[in-house]
């Protein structure tokens, strides 16, 4: 697995989540350009320069380089798949791109479980999500519907 | 002389439909890898065949945001529109069905479902909702994901 230190998400189970429960905030950063050019990398992608150019972003008419929205995305709906544990399967997943993150911010990501329910048999979490920067400011609020076993069928 | 908003809706109601032919692409283990270290994502069944089995899956999972290096490097696509001078990348909604596994062949077909204009505070907005829906060599859907662009 050369130099990747992996790390198995917890085993839970449906009743290990209720209604407003809130995750463990995670952490990302200082966001620096290093990110985003890895992020390109993954994607095969470095069309839109502004994304890792600052000369390009302010010629633009941008505050400087912006990091890419679906790159801030990933990471949030990484950790939401992390949030419900190893047992369970993302079904749905949806952001929305309200504010620029740059490079020197940090992101929080956040989330709650909204509602809990049994489907065919099957744990049912909503959950709402979102990364607030530095300031506050809730750049990215997403929802998620994840499939999670039960411990007692 | 600028476009009036009929021909503007004439022209984004022209997008809605298909988008060329599905493109197909062999999912890779290094390319999987890399996203996965991107995303900051380090579940070993993103780099381990043996734990990926033993959690039931056929093989090396990919992470979810790969269908972005799908996304980027499918079917050569963009609009003209004539009005407005920037577009925004707004909202992505996601649906996960099958999971996408090293060795697999996904093909991506676009499709425009939803062109239309909107009135936003500081002017008219084109909203445009494209759709990627992704299928693997088995013929099983494994994600939708549906992008919406703004155009103002």
């Amino acid at each position: 697995m050369g130099t990747v230190k992996t790390v198995e998400p917890q085993s839970l189970f449906f009743e290990d989540f209720a209604e407003g429960q809130e995750f463990s905030t995670v952490t990302k950063g200082p966001m620096m350009v290093g990110h985003q050019v890895r992020w390109a990398g993954a994607c095969d992608n470095y069309d839109s320069e502004f994304h890792h150019d600052e000369h390009v972003a302010k010629a633009q008419g941008l505050p400087g380089i912006i990091l890419s929205g679906p790159l801030m995305a990933s990471y949030l709906l990484t950790e939401v798949a992390h949030w419900v544990g190893r047992h369970a399967r993302l079904l749905r997943f949806a952001d929305r791109n309200v504010g620029s993150t740059m490079p020197r911010d940090t992101a929080y990501l956040r989330g709650r479980v909204t509602k809990t329910h049994v489907q065919d048999g099957l744990g049912v979490l909503e959950i709402e999500c979102w990364i607030e920067n530095q300031r506050g400011e809730n750049t990215t609020p997403g929802r998620a519907v994840a499939a999670v076993p039960r411990r007692t069928p | 002389m600028e476009i009036q908003v009929p021909d503007i809706e004439k022209f984004l109601a022209g997008l809605v439909g298909p988008v060329g032919k599905p493109d197909t692409m062999a999912v890779e283990l290094g390319a999987v890898r890399k996203m996965a270290k991107a995303v900051e994502d380090f579940d070993p069944i993103h780099y381990d065949a043996a734990a990926a089995i033993a959690r039931g899956y056929r093989g090396v999972v990919a992470p979810w945001p790969l269908l972005w290096l799908f996304y980027f490097n499918g079917t050569e696509h963009s609009i003209d529109f004539p009005f407005g001078k920037a577009t925004v990348h707004g909202e992505d909604e996601y649906e996960f069905h099958e999971p996408v596994i090293v060795g697999d062949e996904i093909a991506m077909q676009m499709v425009i479902t939803d062109a239309r204009l909107k009135q936003g505070r500081s002017g008219p907005l084109g909203i445009v909702v494209e759709e990627r829906r992704f299928t693997n060599q088995l013929g099983a859907l494994c994600a939708v994901l549906r992008t919406t662009l703004i155009r103002r």
